[in-house]
């Protein structure tokens, strides 16, 4: 039991070593300087103090700096924290300062969201107590230290071990003396540059500049070095392990800048290679010399740019493998921040020097250039991108600006459209730097560009096969591309109008990708995915026909990757994505990924449909069950048997919220169609829920029906629709609710009826015109026909089309007038576009609001699907030439007239079995005429 | 020998894959992750092991005490990314132990094994520096990923014509993404393993398996508490845990789920205990870590517990590597540079 105290008291004091989930809430700005604030107790636990913003800035009516964090909720004043000289600052892992507080009398943490802001405020604190010993040895005290580090010993094989000695053991007032001593007169001029220099980068920045030109005097380090050659070639090992450890333990943050100078440094990281504690010497003067080169893609002119490059690699160098282990992490830190302003200062110079950037492009651009040396210069704008992260956010977003200017997405156009891959990946890779610092930027180039168009090469890449590399940028690039929750990168608009540009240049962008888009990924998959060997596939449209021979040859990560987009696609853009679904009838095709062997993807597909029906819109949960679309899902969790793996779990996840969530169409659907199949699951607690849900509704059915008949058909009423829409809607809706009606009874009757798999069938009303495969569909009512009947009624439909097209256009002139100016807007017209966008925004807008979902529902997402069927009418006129999806377009055009006519449909064919005539019949009269057609999902 | 065990064999060097190698393991790794059942009953005898946080040589040393893997059986708690140095040496040699020996390694899932997370606490940097990409990170996320949507427990079959509330409770477990890595593992029937801890949500273990699980990132519920909660001596019944995620619960709680669901004691890890193992309220949940002087500098020994198959417990202690068995580091920078 004493041990278990001991612990406890042990795992207190170690809480900060215990990982904090930071919330990712929206924050407008920089998360980099988000903090917690951690007081600790006298239960020696750490209390949080509450989340802000830090800064560091002037005490009122002071020249003492300070730490202050803001409230970020209030803006209330959290802490405010004098620096303080002493050491009593501790940096733990890369995101947590502590300190034993005087004022508050017990020690405080800050944790950081994020290591950069963690090591900004390091650095902060720490010129600013080296500020303030500066200025404090700049008054009296700096010739009349009472120390005994007066001076040190002249540096010799013999002083060594007191010099040794001296470094180990100093504490940190010592440190500062030592640190006098070492780098000699050379700091006073520093104290000079640094009396008035306010903290930033900057003057961080200028002070390292300053320092680097000032010439060394009696140098200490000089002397050690030519010490240390000297036992190297006489091979003295105890000497140079001496000089090891000294040269360890030598880290103080001023120094570094003086031994790791272009003429010490090879030397320095030389003393280096003799740890006494390792056996073998290193070699890391010579992995350096022999094997590391420095590329110039642009002759670089400023010598102090390219001593600055040298150093940034080699300080790395010493922190990444000559010390990795044994820094310590204020050491690192003090590197990190090193090679960081190194990074910034190379940058900065370069970014401001136009003649480079001028020649940098002008090469790119020129035809005389080679391959091989396009090649270097595009992996040299990479690094170029890639460390400007080290510059302030707005010099980073200024120099993006720059580049853009100059042409650097044409650059990567063409790199992306290169045979090397690796050289398409490295395009990527800069086109993320771009998105992670605004996505705006790219989406701007992205909507205006002519020519080859970037968003086309960057679905090309997604699926294209990289072999053994990897990929998945294209996927992310797309995705921060047609995301459309997040408003901008960096920066939040002030200005309403330019959050409206952002959001007009996104939706345009999102626009072109489902216009040209789209059908390419969709028919990656048609291509990938084996149709059924009987013929009975729905893919089996004529155009597919002769590209079997190409199936299985993609690659499944790209299917996995297609997929995740199109799930991506249904969060982010639910309406547009399920017009286009509804139009195109897309979704059995991406179900054909049930069919592949890899069992990932299977499961995939059924994550899709999850997404789809978690949107919880009955429209397509009709378009489900009209087209049956559960089938492939079902097929393939009854052909995986008893095994029990994840597509066994997904699919009863899907059951089970397909119970939980009340979906009765489907509930009814899924028992109706697929009992005799699921049956045999049924000692599964899910399958088994989902059957007693069914026999519930049927129970609920009969009694709730005529009052929610009633009831919506009121609120129907209220809403006032159009006259010739609310007839439209009203019809449908009659006949669907004598559907469920007829289909409750004839399940009482028939406990597995084949009736939901009738609903499945689109076929024509003998009302709505000439009829010509009905009674083909009448032979067809068996319990699981072939899916491929869909196709056979759709091509035998044709005749039928023109007259329903007339229909349609009765009823909805509005829409044709929608269609008008969706045209416009294709040929340019953004005034027009806005316009019908704002319409289009108005409809949807309705079709959202959660409040009126029972009631509106419906008859909206019908106006609204019919609005863009038109626009894709529109598309489909505009790009007839397309031949090898003009027939896909065609087809999709009826499934949307089929659509319109499908509820009625599904009554005409429960009226037609002769032995279901009767029944519905007696069942007709009892419907009202006006009814809403959501009353099948959500009647009872 | 196999593409494969070579792979294993360089990656007991402590030398990560190439990127190519690393995108063909974990898509194998999927295929065998999605054919996995979701509850996974863990048979006696078998090793389990608390937090590794990326200290390659560290596990090493595991496994010297605890012997190689296809001979014993072992059971990861989770964590094995972030803090140390060879996250990604780590992550894939425990991967591919799995692909390599489906049946004789477990791996389940810890706080650490999320996109969000090792943005912070280090694996995704480490991935950036190794392979100049976050290529990697996005694949071995991809498989955390994958780790997600999960069923516990077989259902058990149950008569038709019961009670209904009985059956809208049922059995199982449901995520909204597979996921792949398991969230709790039950050996025996009689030990209960996760990462973190318990749940005000669940009082039973069949509450496990009806988790329903609908937003992707959960900061709150069920699964994240499994993920995230400590126990704690000075809490009566729940409490709100400094971490920001979970909670903190006392005796009690565990005293009456171990009654409950009829387990003799919860096995977790997720928290730094300096002797490498702790019991708590009166040995009814234990805690392994198996991270020695935890981010090279908390001086904590480590421990796995060996477990027989009469599920008879025998605590391993062991040190970190010494000094000098750590190879050459593997962050080589590239060996060319522009800038």
């Amino acid at each position: 039991m004493g041990t278990q105290e001991k612990s406890q008291g042990n795992s207190n004091s170690l809480q900060c070593f215990n990982d904090i989930l930071w919330y990712t809430r929206p924050t407008p700005f920089s998360v980099s300087d988000r903090v917690k604030v951690y007081r600790l107790n006298e239960d020696g636990k750490w209390d949080d103090q509450g989340t802000g913003h830090v800064t560091v800035d002037y005490l009122e009516r002071s020249e003492e700096l300070a730490l202050y964090v803001f409230d970020e909720e209030d803006n209330e004043t959290l802490l405010v924290h004098r620096i303080c000289p002493d050491d009593i600052y501790r940096k733990q892992e890369d995101t947590i300062i502590s300190w034993r507080d005087s004022e508050y009398s017990t020690e405080l943490a800050l944790s950081f969201q994020e290591n950069t802001g963690c090591s900004y405020i390091w650095d902060h604190i720490c010129n600013v107590q080296r500020n303030i010993h500066f200025s404090s040895l700049n008054s009296e005290t700096f010739h009349s230290m009472n120390s005994e580090l007066r001076e040190l010993p002249a540096v010799e094989l013999s002083t060594l071990p007191i010099i040794l000695k001296t470094v180990t053991e100093s504490g940190i007032a010592d440190q500062m003396r030592l640190t006098e001593l070492i780098l000699n007169d050379v700091c006073f001029f520093e104290n000079l540059a640094y009396a008035h220099i306010k903290l930033s980068v900057v003057a961080v920045l200028s002070r390292r500049a300053k320092l680097s030109l000032i010439s060394m005097q009696q140098d200490f380090f000089q002397k050690l070095m030519e010490l240390f050659r000297i036992c190297e070639d006489l091979e003295n090992m105890d000497g140079l392990h001496m000089i090891f450890k000294i040269v360890k333990g030598i880290s103080y943050a001023q120094i570094f800048e003086k031994i790791f100078g272009e003429e010490l440094i090879m030397d320095i990281i030389g003393s280096l290679e003799y740890d006494p504690d390792v056996p073998q010497v290193q070699h890391y003067r010579n992995f350096l010399k022999e094997h590391v080169v420095f590329k110039e893609a642009v002759p670089i002119k400023n010598l102090m740019v390219i001593s600055k490059i040298h150093q940034a690699y080699r300080v790395g160098y010493l922190k990444d493998v000559v010390l990795a282990r044994v820094l310590d992490e204020a050491t690192v830190a003090s590197l990190n921040s090193m090679i960081h302003s190194n990074n910034a200062i190379v940058i900065s110079l370069l970014k401001d020097d136009s003649t480079f950037i001028q020649e940098l492009f002008a090469r790119l651009r020129s035809p005389t250039t080679s391959a091989e040396s396009k090649k270097n210069l595009v992996y040299f704008l990479r690094e170029f991108c890639s460390l400007s992260k080290s510059l302030q956010m707005v010099q980073q977003l200024q120099l993006f600006r720059d580049l853009i200017i100059e042409g650097i997405f044409d650059i990567i156009t063409d790199a992306l459209q290169s045979q090397d891959k690796k050289l398409v990946l490295t395009g990527t890779d800069i086109l993320i730097l771009f998105l992670n610092q605004d996505p705006t930027l790219l989406r701007s180039h992205v909507v205006r560009q002519e020519g080859i168009p970037l968003l086309g090469l960057l679905v090309k890449g997604m699926i294209t096969d990289f072999g053994e590399d990897m990929h998945c940028q294209f996927l992310e690039i797309l995705r921060s591309l047609l995301d459309s929750f997040s408003l901008t990168g960096a920066q939040v608009p002030t200005l309403i109008f330019i959050s409206m540009c952002w959001c007009y240049i996104r939706d345009t962008i999102i626009d072109i990708f489902y216009d040209k888009h789209l059908g390419q990924l969709i028919d990656v998959i048609i291509l990938s995915c084996p149709s059924d060997e009987v013929g009975q596939s729905t893919s089996n449209l004529a155009s597919s026909a002769g590209r079997v021979e190409s199936q299985n040859s993609t690659k499944p990560e790209i299917l996995l990757n297609i997929c995740e987009l199109l799930c991506f696609c249904v969060v982010h853009h639910p309406y547009r994505i399920k017009c286009n679904f509804l139009l195109n009838n897309v979704i059995d095709k991406i179900l054909l990924l049930t069919r592949r062997r890899e069992k990932y993807l299977v499961v995939a597909a059924v994550r899709f449909v999850r997404t789809i029906l978690s949107r919880r819109d009955e429209h397509l949960v009709n378009h489900f069950v009209k087209k049956n679309l559960l089938k492939p899902v079902i097929d393939a969790f009854v052909a995986n048997g008893n095994r029990y793996n994840v597509l066994n779990s997904a699919v009863l996840e899907l059951f089970e919220f397909i119970r939980k969530e009340n979906v009765k169409l489907l509930v009814r659907y899924i028992v109706d169609s697929f009992w005799n199949q699921l049956v045999k699951f049924e000692y599964l607690t899910s399958v088994q829920s989902l059957k007693v849900k069914y026999e519930q509704c049927l129970e609920n059915c009969g009694t709730k029906a005529n009052v929610n008949v009633l009831d919506s058909r009121k609120r129907i009423d209220e809403r006032a629709l159009e006259k010739e829409e609310e007839d439209y809607f009203n019809e449908d809706s009659d006949e669907d609710d004598t559907s469920s009606e007829s289909r409750t009874r004839k399940v009482q009757s028939q406990p597995v009826s084949s009736v939901g798999v009738a609903a499945s069938y689109p076929s024509l009303s003998p009302r709505s015109g000439g009829l010509v495969d009905y009674e083909d569909d009448e032979d067809d009512e068996d319990y699981r026909p072939p899916p491929k009947k869909h196709t056979e009624t759709s091509e035998d439909d044709e005749g039928t089309l023109e007259t329903l097209r007339l229909k349609r256009k009765l009823i909805s002139r509005e829409h044709e007038n929608e269609v008008a100016y969706k045209k416009q807007r294709l040929g340019k017209s953004s005034k027009a576009r806005d316009s019908v966008f704002a319409a289009l925004c108005s409809t949807l807008s309705q079709a959202v609001l959660p409040s009126k979902k029972t009631a509106n529902a419906m008859p909206l997402s019908s106006q609204s699907a019919e609005g863009t069927k038109a626009l894709g009418e529109g598309n489909h006129t505009e790009k007839k030439s397309s031949s090898s999806r003009s027939s896909g377009k065609s087809s999709s055009e009826e499934d949307s007239h089929r659509e319109k006519e499908s509820p009625r449909n599904c009554s005409d064919c429960l009226h037609s079995p002769s032995d279901n005539r009767q029944l519905s019949g007696d069942d007709c009269p009892l419907v009202p005429p006006k009814s809403s057609p959501e009353m099948t999902v959500n009647g009872s | 020998m196999s593409d494969l065990d070579r792979q294993i064999e360089q990656l007991k060097k402590c030398e990560p894959l190439k990127e190519s190698e690393v995108k063909a393991l974990c898509l194998k790794a999927m295929e065998i992750l999605v054919e996995e059942s979701n509850v996974q009953r863990v048979d006696a005898p078998v090793t389990i092991c608390g937090d590794i946080h990326g200290q390659f040589y560290d596990m090493k040393e595991l496994f010297k005490v605890g012997g190689d893997c296809p001979k014993t059986n072992y059971l990861f708690l989770g964590d094995f990314v972030d803090r140390g140095f060879y996250s990604v040496e780590t992550f894939l040699l425990l991967l591919a132990l799995k692909v390599r020996y489906p049946d004789r390694i477990t791996l389940i899932r810890g706080n650490h094994e999320s996109r969000q997370i090792t943005q912070v606490y280090g694996f995704y940097d480490e991935c950036l520096r190794k392979y100049g990409s976050v290529n990697v990170w996005r694949y071995c996320t991809e498989i955390f990923d994958y780790l997600r949507m999960y069923k516990l427990s077989r259902t058990a079959a149950v008569a038709r014509g019961s009670d209904v509330s009985v059956l809208s409770s049922g059995n199982i477990v449901t995520f909204y993404r597979v996921c792949f890595i398991l969230l709790s593992a039950l050996i025996e029937n009689k030990i209960f393993s996760v990462h973190g801890g318990l749940s005000p949500a669940i009082s039973t273990l069949d509450q496990i398996r009806t988790i329903d699980r609908k937003q992707e990132v959960p900061h709150d519920g069920a699964m994240c508490d499994l993920l995230w909660s400590d126990p704690e001596d000075i809490v009566d019944g729940w409490g709100l845990s400094p971490r920001g995620a979970g909670f903190l619960f006392g005796g009690s709680v565990v005293t009456s789920f171990n009654h409950t669901n009829n387990i003799d004691y919860i096995c977790r890890a997720h928290q730094l205990v300096m002797e490498g193992y702790k019991w708590m309220f009166n040995n009814q949940i234990v805690t392994v870590w198996s991270a020695p002087n935890y981010c090279y500098r908390c001086g904590n020994v480590a421990a796995i517990l060996e477990l027989d198959e009469n599920l008879n417990k025998q605590f391993r202690v062991f040190d970190a590597a010494p000094q000098e068995s750590r190879g050459t580091p593997a962050k080589k920078p590239a060996p060319d540079y522009f800038l």
